[in-house]
Formats: C-alpha cells, structure tokens, sequence
C-alpha cells in the first residue's frame, strides 16, 4: 500500500466512523440499559434463573453491526468516490471499519460478562449459558475477546457484501442469492461452533474444532471475505442519481 | 495546476441505448468549458467517466495523461459536482459536508467554504435533509468551488439555484477562477446565462461530438441580422433561419453559417446590423431532432 493510499484509506476510515459512531452509540446505551441494567436487575432482584440474561445481548451486537455493515457500500461508497477516493481505497477504510466495529462489540461484551459476573457472584451464584461459547465463565474475558471479535466481524462482513451486491446488482438477484452471499458467516460460525451454530453441531452430534484449531481456521475464511469484498467493491460503478 | 483531458473513441452502451457514441475530443487544461446537450445526450455520462465514478469499457479517457478509474494521484485531483449531490449520507449537517470535504480535498480553503455559505446564506448547523432544493445546490457549488480541484466538473449543479443565487455564483466561479486557474466543465441548460463565462463550447448530441469550438468561433457561425423588414428578408433569401422576431418594420433574422466579407459588405450597404448569434439559437439548431 502507498503512503498516498494509506492516507486516503484513514481518510475514509474516519469518515465512515465518524458516521457510524452516533449510530453505535446509542446502540451501546440501549443494549447495556435493556440487558445489563434493567435485566440483570430484575432477574436477581426476583430471584430467577441463574441463566446470563446478558447473553441474549449477542443477537443484538450481531445483527446491529450486519445492519452498518450492508450501509457502508450502499451509503458511503458514492460519497467515497465523489470525494476523490479510489474504491481500493474505500475498501480498506471498509475492512478497518469491520475489524473495528467488531473489535469494538467484543470489548462492550467481554465488559458485560465481566459485570454480570460480579453482580451475580455478589448475590451468590454464577451465570449460566445457554449456548456454546469458546468461554465457560464470564471473566474468561481472554475467550470472550476473540469469540466474539470473530463472529461480530463476519456479520459485519456478511452485511457489507449484502449491501455491496445490492447496490451493484439491484434487489432481484442478490436476493436469490442471498444464502450464497450469507456463506461465508455460517461458516466462521460454524467452524467457531458457537451460539446457535454450535447449538446446532452439537444436536447433530458433530465434533467442535479444538479452539487453537478454530480461531485460526475462522480467521483464515474472515481474510478470505474481506479480500473478496475487497476485489469485489473496486469493480462497482456509482449508480446514477435518482431526479 | 490544471489538468487536461483526451479522449478517444469512447462508446458507452447501455441496455438499449448507446449513451457515448464514439467520442473523441481534447480539451486543454485551465479553461472554463461548457458542456451542453440535450436530455440524454450522454453528458452525466461522460463526466461521469471522467471522474471515474464509472469505469471505461470502450475507448479511453486520459486526464493529464493517464487513466483516472482507481488512480489515487487523480482522483483527488478531480472533483464532480451533480445535479443532487453525491456527497451528502443521510443525517449530514451541512457541517458534516465541510468536514467531509476538508479531510478529502487536498487544495480545500475553509475560509473560501464559509464566504460561500455566507454568499447563499446556507445555515451550517442545519441537516441537509431539511434543506431546500436551492440551497442543496449552493451546498454542492460551494464544495466544488472550494475544493479547488484541479479539475472541477458542475454538472446541472446550480440549477435549483434563484436568480439572484445563480448570478452570484457565476460572479465568484469567475473571480475565483482568475485567482486559482483550473479546468471547469460546467454542464447546463441555462446556456445564455453561463455562456459569458464559457471559454470553450462543447456541443453533444446523442453520445455524438457535434461542435468544439471557442465560444466566439462557434457563435460567428451564425448571425442576427437586424434592420428594415423588407431588407432583411432579401438579405437572408436561401440561408437556414434559425429563428426571426418582428417589431414594427424592424425584423431579426438569426441565421446558420459563415457570412462571407461581400455579403457583409451587402448589408451594411443595406443598412443591416449583423451580430453573433446566441448560442442557445445555435445549440437549438445543431440538436434540433423529433424526439422527444
């Protein structure tokens, strides 16, 4: 990469982030409030389940970021090109974007085990999960980083391929497509062998990875995505403009 | 730092229709040029190309020499204003685009933004969405003004712009273009309100290069003839008549083609006016086609 594409791909990074963060923001308060504050609470406070009500957050900081992920073509790539940027560019500041956004919903939920733990030992008990993780206790926060780095960045992935194709093709055929285009998720998913996809191998009574087999296999497909998306958004034109 | 353009055999086709139809035209840097045809003649089309926001499939186009699709080194250089603006995501401040732009445009003067914002009283804290047609076009002219591209390409981008806003706009184009000498394409319609600014015309019709010209030659191509009725109807017997206008006993003729010296001659002798004719009049007549 040439010092003037570095440039320009921080450029762009800083300004899709500058776009995304207040979005993300409040995502970040809302879930913490809905699961760890108003859930955590009401569950010890009423004596239920030791089940970990924070958890059930994984869906939301999975589907949110998929959701930011499907705008950065359809939203920030015209705005990109017609500020000069080169696509090859634009798709490195879209890769940072993924590794960043990813990164950080694996440190907002590591943070939220790690909370939900200490409440839950305070009144004696120990949170239990309900899906296959990596970790088996929420301060395992070593575990908890990567699993869900990895996973959050292949939704976010999968959401900038989505976009990307939408954007390049319309909606007819990336929405054949779509379980092609949703591929190379299920596969980090199922090489991690975590949440509903572990849930999944495990009532097939297929064997998980080993862990130091996993992380690097799932990396290795999430490289692999990215430098797709990559090669694939450089060959985008801008639509026309609508009247 | 102005930068040139060539192009050579360029063809663009889209689904049924050929947009570009084996272009090929040069055009020297640090000029104002004007690009004008009519609706679906290929313009956007072309700009478009130019400043790479689509890729070449047939033919080549070169600015300053090389190829801008994914050239980093020009594509910053270049700078495409359209119609609705391209640089605006939802929930933009008009802040948001400044910001946008200083961290994009390597030439940007902040302080040349603000005199702008100023110009067309555009509020900097407001939200794009919430502003009006008008006043997204001074938002999309004063990016392309102070992003001082070496190449700066204004495609319809004042159109929804009052009067009184658009003739401000062709004022400070012109005073800061003297300052900062740069290629400008402006692409229009309001052709006799931008021609006094226009250095060099170029004159598309159905993807086809039908004049390139400096904006004097081109206008001597035609001429108002004005005077006494009668005389200026013999004058112009078996000369294409682009239009005429009648007042009284004073009649003009705007006719196509070069008028020899003798002819000139004539009608002084006759005591008829000749003058260079509009160039809306000649664009007319060199578009002029049945569709629609």
């Amino acid at each position: 990469m040439s010092a003037l594409t570095y440039r320009r791909s921080r450029a762009s990074f800083l300004d899709l982030s500058a776009g995304f963060s207040q979005a993300v923001g409040w995502f970040i308060v809302t879930v913490a409030v809905i699961f760890l504050v108003i859930g955590v609470i009401i569950d010890l406070a009423t004596g239920g389940t030791s089940e970990s009500i924070w958890e059930n957050s994984a869906y939301a900081t999975r589907y949110f970021p998929l959701s930011m992920g499907i705008m950065i073509t359809a939203a920030y790539l015209p705005v990109a090109v017609a500020s000069g940027v080169t696509r090859r560019s634009f798709g490195w500041a879209g890769a940072g974007v993924v590794i960043a956004l990813s990164g950080l919903m694996a440190l907002f939920e590591a943070g939220g085990y790690l909370i939900e733990y200490g409440l839950y030992r305070a009144v004696g008990e120990t949170p239990e999960f309900t899906t296959p993780h990596l970790f088996d206790q929420g301060y395992q926060f070593w575990l908890i980083v990567p699993e869900v780095w990895i996973v959050v960045a292949a939704n976010v992935a999968a959401g900038w391929l989505i976009g990307s194709a939408y954007y390049k093709w319309g909606w007819f055929g990336p929405t054949l497509a779509l379980p092609l285009l949703l591929l190379p998720l299920l596969a980090v998913e199922a090489i991690m062998a975590v949440g509903w996809a572990g849930a999944a191998l495990d009532a097939m009574n297929v064997e998980h990875l080993p862990t130091a087999a996993a992380v690097p296999a799932a990396l290795a497909v999430l490289t692999l995505t990215l430098a797709g998306i990559h090669s694939f958004v450089r060959t985008i034109d801008l639509r026309p403009q609508k009247a | 730092m102005t930068l040139g353009i060539e192009i050579e055999n360029l063809t663009v086709r889209y689904p049924g229709v050929t947009a570009i139809d084996d272009l090929t035209l040069k055009l020297e840097g640090g000029k104002i040029y004007g690009l004008l045809g009519r609706n679906g003649s290929g313009k956007t089309t072309l700009l478009s190309l130019i400043a790479a926001f689509r890729r070449v499939t047939e033919g080549a186009i070169l600015v300053d020499g090389e190829a801008p699709f994914e050239n980093e080194r020009l594509t910053q250089q270049i700078c495409l204003v359209r119609e609705s603006g391209d640089i605006v995501v939802d929930g933009d401040s008009v802040k948001g685009i400044l910001r946008r732009s200083r961290r994009f445009r390597p030439h940007w003067d902040d302080e040349f933004a603000h005199r702008l914002l100023d110009l067309f009283q555009l509020p900097l804290n407001r939200g794009v969405a919430k502003l009006s047609r008008g006043q997204k076009s001074a938002l999309g002219i004063t990016v392309g003004l102070a992003s001082r591209a070496p190449l700066t390409m204004l495609d319809e981008a004042y159109l929804g712009m009052d009067a009184p806003s658009r003739y401000a706009f062709y004022d400070v184009l012109l005073e800061d273009y003297i300052e900062n000498p740069r290629t400008i394409i402006l692409s229009t319609h309001l052709i006799e309100e931008v021609a006094r600014l226009f250095e060099e015309v170029v004159i598309i019709d159905r993807g086809r290069l039908v004049a390139h010209d400096d904006t004097e030659s081109l206008r001597m191509r035609g001429a108002a003839v004005v005077g006494p009725a009668a005389a200026v109807d013999d004058f112009t017997t078996g000369m294409t008549v682009l239009g005429e206008q009648r007042l009284g006993g004073t009649k003009s003729v705007t006719v196509y083609g070069e008028i020899d010296p003798d002819a000139r001659a004539v009608a002084a002798d006759w005591g008829l006016e000749l003058s260079p004719v509009a160039l809306q009049d000649l664009f007319v007549h060199l578009t002029k086609g049945d569709r629609a």
